[in-house]
């Protein structure tokens, strides 16, 4: 006879063995941008079996969705002049501050799958290695990239 | 043969209950829900100690799976209205448990979380009613007397929340909400190492009491002005909620990095570092407190000895 599963107990999958701690994304946040955290709250959200993961991927799509507009927005009135230095650095901060709530959302929804599947003995790798990996990555392979859009976009 | 297991299931989840040993009672309850998943009383118990564990979105599901099996049963309607209470959704958390008071007038559990209520709603007058009902039904509870010295304690009443609290640990000396209250008025007080006291015979029994590593954080936090100002920070956080404290968290660093632009962009460049330098440490501060603050708690916790039948 099988034992009840609560409708927030994760249900790790074959991905499980690659689970972090949701604050490993959030730091490749920080020292990579969204083209390194987005992803990786993706891959851990599935690989964590976290029951809200469909909800993750929303907001992950309204976060993608959102960056884009904000930074068409931005570069058209760039270009017609309206922003002077320091108010353009205000706009594009607005970019940065969707960017982080939209990481706070994921890592806040997916701490609380963690902790479960922490409880429940599901193997948690360290990401430490992958911020690092990020943080030497990041100015290479953004060099190439000299359109704006994108990298304001991914940056 | 299956209803006397699922009976056995039953009354063990209701002693660890009875124990506060909540993640045990859930584990209970999983088996008795594995063998009847149509089980209203089972869903019920098993929202009340998924909101013990502050597991509360998985609470208000088996509160409504409950409340959708068993609706003639008063627990069910009682543990929705606690799962909205913990949601805060307090003009909501009224009906289930008026409707809880209906289906069964005599139960002072209920009167107690509508007393709960009405303390959160600030209507204390009603509040102290309800308390002084239940303990007519049942005076020798020690749950209420716990409640109503809370109550007394919010209040600034310390001699009469002792009085209480005495109450509860006279019916039940190892009455955990009762020991926790004792704590809290010992750390009101300023006597600390009654108050880690308290909390430690509360952890002897439950090493997983959220409310008494609450009440131990806050001693440490009163030892520690460092320290302390991150644990109300993020204790502050905590009660906001998930949206605002996003919210705040955000605007906290939009408003450094609004300043550092002005302030750059008119020529106060040293301004501008300064306040970038405050923003690093703010931010290593927030970094390490929590382990510095996690492994405080953690030393304190190692001299718990847990008790016997835990």
């Amino acid at each position: 006879m099988g034992s009840y599963r609560i409708p927030d107990e994760p249900l790790p999958g074959a991905l499980s063995r690659l689970a972090v701690n949701p604050l490993w994304p959030l730091l490749g946040l920080m020292v990579g941008g969204p083209w390194a955290a987005w992803p990786w709250f993706l891959l851990n959200g599935h690989a964590l079996g976290s029951p809200t993961r469909l909800r993750e991927g929303l907001a992950l799509l309204l976060g993608f969705l959102g960056t884009v507009a904000l930074v068409s927005t931005i570069l058209t009135l760039d270009r017609r002049g309206v922003f002077s230095t320091t108010t353009a650095q205000l706009a594009l901060l607005l970019v940065t501050l969707w960017k982080i709530a939209i990481s706070y959302y994921l890592y806040l929804t997916q701490s609380r799958s963690f902790g479960l599947y922490e409880y429940y003995g599901g193997p948690v790798r360290n990401g430490a290695l992958v911020v690092i990996a990020v943080a030497l990555a990041e100015p290479k392979l953004l060099a190439p990239v000299k359109n704006l859009f994108v990298l304001l976009v991914l940056g | 043969m299956e209803t006397r297991e699922i009976e056995g299931w039953l009354s063990r989840a209701r002693d660890q209950m009875r124990q506060g040993n909540a993640a045990a009672a859930a584990e209970s309850l999983k088996q008795a829900l594995g063998r009847d998943p149509d089980d209203a009383q089972a869903h019920a118990l098993l929202a009340f100690c998924l909101l013990d564990l502050r597991r509360v979105y998985a609470a208000e599901h088996e509160a409504r799976q409950a409340l959708a099996l068993g609706p003639d049963s008063p627990l069910p309607h009682h543990a929705l209205g606690l799962v909205l209470i913990a949601q805060r959704k307090l003009a909501a958390a009224r009906q289930p448990l008026e409707a809880a008071r209906e289906l069964d007038p005599e139960d002072a559990f209920t009167l107690r979380s509508l007393a709960r209520l009405a303390r959160l709603t600030k209507r204390e007058a009603e509040a102290k009613v309800l308390l002084e009902q239940a303990l007519q039904l049942d005076p020798e509870d020690p749950d209420t007397w716990a409640e109503r010295g809370q109550m007394a304690l919010d209040q600034g009443a310390v001699a009469e929340a002792e009085r209480a609290a005495r109450e509860a640990l006279a019916l039940n000396p190892g009455h955990a909400d009762g020991l926790l209250l004792m704590g809290e008025i010992h750390l009101r007080r300023g006597e600390l190492e009654l108050a880690r006291d308290h909390a430690v015979l509360v952890l002897g029994d439950d090493p997983g009491s959220h409310n008494a590593l609450h009440l131990m954080a806050a001693i440490k936090a009163r030892g520690n002005p460092f320290l302390g100002f991150w644990w109300r920070f993020n204790n502050w956080l905590a009660e906001l909620g998930e949206g605002r404290s996003i919210l705040v968290l955000v605007v906290l660093y939009a408003a450094y990095r609004t300043a550092a632009i002005v302030l750059g962009g008119r020529g106060h460049s040293g301004l501008a570092s300064i306040l970038q330098v405050a923003w690093l440490a703010f931010v290593a501060y927030t970094w390490l407190g929590p382990a510095l603050f996690k492994r405080l708690v953690a030393k304190e916790i190692d001299t718990v000895h847990l008790h016997r039948d835990f």
